[in-house]
């Protein structure tokens, strides 16, 4: 008998090999289901692999289709078949799939004792994890003499580790520190989800680690939403080609928008409340059962920009958003880092509903979501002002006012019908840009902590992006604009201006799209190589330019 | 459908497939856009991710030409979308950038075969780029070129009825502007 | 942010750098005028958002704004 919580599988012929916790192995008989749309289900039963064939009906664009599936107990038929015929339902894998049937899901408990299989569902495995990254002079990066490890949520340095766990990610050399089950390499992720994160999104998502690793959100959360498909017998082809709606350039233009965004008044203010509508978004896409399928199927609802939601079937991506929502909101209190990792889903599912490769999405879906956005913002800025609060500020699924709150929060939740968070802030700064007009997405102000948001670019030099920090600390001491301490800013800036000229190598360090660089006597160089002098006179620049940058701000 | 250069329209008049390409995008956007308005009320097909036509330049085009027929847009986001939508725009119909994802050459090809009269409007270094993506399928193929600041020019490069011939203009008389009208020079 | 035509803020752009050329050749004494619009112009765009207005006439309101304030200021 062998049992574990399930990292990763392997086909091979005849069934999958369970790799489980604690490096134990078990083996598993199964076939693996290959659905074909064909005329001639006799001819692939002549490869060798496969098994046996069910006739099954399946849904396509509300129609009903004749779909084989094909069992086969070696998966390189699946493979095979692919290349020549039209092979459907590969999202989620077919691995997945194969494991889903069995009941064996990933990060699940999972017991093997001959051919009997028991699960179990622990709600986070209790498994090892960690992260592997070396530190070089400049920071973090694929070499280094140091090795930062975060294990089990535990961070430590250290020279030479041996570090042994079920499942770790790994920088450049530090792959070579790490024994795992499942090893992935960081250089490869395409999302911005830490390694618990993606343990989270493999255990939700029903597929293997290996399998989301090197996913981009949007592959996750259309794996999320096939799940639902699959469920409905609704087929996944591998490309859903789409012709939008015919319309005249005028209808266009009113529905070809973004958010909404009010440009604000420019300046500090103080006593600042902050409405946030809570995953505005994926809210309204559960909301108006907003999914390709839904739109324009029949007109229950009818919109301003001509096009209309049908209500009769939950829509496959109103049903995935909503249970992420609510795991989202679960996972707050219990985990930061988890909920973290759901956030991520639910800021994609928007955008994914108008991606060209989009299985679930379209056009006009996400047209109907930044047009109830719209609408929301404005009903909420209409609001305020008939209630008497002075509207500063409104950016997509925020707004920044002035005035009592708490009545409006009340009313605002029950006429749109969606949940709002309130954060109340002594101050806030609104910024203009270099043409000097408001500039909507930089802002920032004290509330339960700083909240700072487009000021400090990640390509800006280490030194300044500290020199900001340090600027925004002591901001963080002022309760009101009045008690911003100017010249304590000033100070700081003196202070850093010394520190330019005489600072270590890692304050020169400017990160663009991944790399480190130095500017130095004769440009800009990779830090790969190890500092090799600095042009002092670029940064003083630089700072002086951020400071007064800044300084025009208060 | 029309360009409103006489010498042009004369040119491609018995031609049903045309296309017009270049490597000036400045100079083909604003042309195309003047074609879309000109040959209102007119279906457009827009192929790529994102832009392809501006409410506003067309606005400015309906105001010089004094014309108020509607357009009809539909957008092809992927490569795969783009025949199933010229299938369904049916009839004539401009294309603007059909072989933009430089990929599914014959399906698009054998759609645009299968339309009504279209005109093409393609990005494209026809030079570099070789003889692929529907060449062969134009009846008439026409080359803007940059030849100023101020002036660019068509080059007939296959005609049924007309050898290679280059046909300059001034960049504001795709604006609508006949020669010589003084100040209105400025306004470009 | 359209997927398909510019942005609102971005064809406004275009029609303030249009007028700028313009007045600098035909009557430059309105340059300042145009300058102290153009600090007013975010609120009308916050004010028409829904509205069907063109970036041209949004200009042209800001404008008329502007100097009709000067006139009742004297």
């Amino acid at each position: 008998m062998v049992e574990g919580y399930l990292i990763d599988a392997k086909p091979i012929r005849g069934g999958l090999i369970l790799y489980l916790n604690n490096f134990k192995k078990a083996f598993v008989k199964t076939t693996f289901p290959v659905y074909v749309i064909t005329e001639n289900p006799e001819m692939v039963m002549q490869h060798p692999a496969v098994v046996s064939y069910e006739e099954e009906e399946w849904n396509y664009q509300g129609k009903k289709r004749k779909v084989y599936r094909f069992e086969v107990d070696d998966i390189s038929a699946y493979y095979y078949i692919r290349n020549k015929l039209n092979v459907v339902n590969e999202t989620p894998s077919v691995l997945s799939q194969t494991l889903y049937r069995l009941g064996i899901l990933p990060f699940r408990w999972v017991s093997i004792e001959g051919n009997e299989i028991k699960t179990r569902d622990d709600d986070f495995p209790k498994i090892s994890y960690a992260t592997l990254i070396p530190l070089d002079w400049y920071g973090e990066g694929e070499t280094g003499s140091k090795i930062k490890i975060i294990e089990n949520g535990e961070e430590r340095v250290e020279q030479n580790p041996k570090v042994k766990v079920d499942v770790a990610e790994c920088l450049g050399i530090a792959c070579n520190n790490v024994e795992a089950v499942v090893k992935i390499d960081i250089k490869r992720k395409r999302s911005p989800v830490s390694i618990k994160g993606l343990i989270e999104w493999s255990y939700d998502s029903k597929v293997l680690l290996r399998e989301i690793a090197y996913a981009t959100i949007g592959k996750a959360l259309t794996t999320n939403e096939a799940w639902v498909a699959l469920k409905r017998k609704y087929i996944i082809p591998k490309v859903v080609p789409r012709v939008e709606k015919m319309r005249t350039i005028e209808e266009l233009e009113k529905a070809d928008r973004g958010g909404l965004v009010i440009f604000p008044k420019v300046g500090c203010f103080n006593n600042i409340y902050q409405i946030d509508f809570s995953s505005m978004y994926p809210s309204l896409i559960v909301k108006y059962n907003i999914s390709a399928e839904t739109v324009d199927a029949c007109e229950d609802l009818k919109t301003e920009i001509g096009h209309s939601i049908c209500f009769k079937e939950k829509g496959i991506v109103p049903e995935a958003l909503e249970w992420l929502i609510k795991r989202k909101e679960e996972l707050k209190k219990i985990d930061e880092e988890r909920a973290e990792a759901i956030k991520w889903m639910l800021v994609a599912s928007f955008g994914y509903l108008g991606f060209r490769n989009s299985k679930f999405g379209k056009i006009e879906a996400y047209e109907l979501v930044t047009y109830f956005a719209r609408k929301t913002l404005r009903q909420a800025i209409e609001l305020a002002e008939e209630m008497g609060l002075e509207v500063l500020h409104g950016v997509i699924d925020s707004l920044s006012v002035r005035g009592n709150v708490k009545d409006y929060v009340k009313k605002l939740e029950e006429i749109t019908g969606l949940k709002v968070k309130v954060e109340e802030f002594k101050w806030m700064i609104f910024t203009k840009n270099k043409e000097g007009f408001p500039y909507p997405t930089r802002y920032f102000g004290k509330g339960e902590g700083m909240k700072v948001r487009g000021l400090i670019r990640s390509n800006m030099p280490n030194v300044v992006k500290y020199f900001l920090e340090e600027v925004l600390s002591s901001l963080s001491k002022a309760n009101s604009c009045e008690e911003i301490n100017v010249k304590e800013i000033d100070e700081i800036y003196k202070k850093y201006r010394e520190r330019i000229v005489r600072g270590e190598p890692k304050d020169y360090v400017i990160w663009i799209d991944g790399i480190p660089y130095v500017r130095g006597i004769k440009g800009f160089y990779e830090a790969y190589n190890g500092f090799r002098g600095v042009d002092v006179f670029y940064y003083l620049n630089y700072l002086e330019r951020t400071y007064e940058e800044f300084k025009g701000f208060l | 459908m029309i360009t409103g250069f006489d010498e042009i329209d004369r040119i491609i008049s018995p031609d049903r497939i045309v296309e017009f390409y270049s490597t000036d995008r400045e100079i083909l956007w604003l042309f195309y856009h003047r074609v879309i308005v000109l040959s209102s009320p007119i279906k457009v097909v827009i192929v790529g991710e994102r832009g392809g036509i501006d409410p506003e330049l067309i606005r400015r085009f309906r105001e010089i030409f004094n014309v108020k027929g509607e357009i009809y847009i539909r957008r092809a986001f992927k490569a795969e979308d783009v025949k199933p939508t010229i299938e369904a725009m049916n009839e004539d119909m401009i294309l603007v950038d059909p072989y933009h994802h430089r990929k599914l050459y014959g399906e698009i090809v054998s759609a645009i075969r299968n339309a009504g009269r279209v005109f093409i409007f393609s990005f494209m270094d026809r030079e570099k780029e070789g003889s692929i993506f529907g060449l062969h399928s134009a009846h008439s193929l026409i080359r803007l070129e940059r030849r100023s600041n101020k002036s660019f020019s068509f080059k007939i490069i296959k005609s049924v009825n007309t050898d290679e011939v280059e046909i300059p203009y001034s960049i504001w008389e795709l604006f609508g502007k006949s020669k010589g009208e003084g100040l209105l020079t400025f306004l470009v | 942010m359209g997927r398909t035509q510019p942005s609102y803020t971005y064809s406004l752009q275009r029609e303030i750098e249009k007028l700028e050329r313009i007045l600098s050749r035909a009557s430059p004494y309105l340059l300042p005028i145009l300058e102290r619009a153009k600090a007013k112009i975010r609120y009308f765009q916050n004010a028409s958002y829904d509205e069907d207005l063109s970036p041209s006439e949004l200009l042209f309101l800001a404008l008329l704004s502007e100097l009709a304030e000067e006139c009742k200021n004297g």
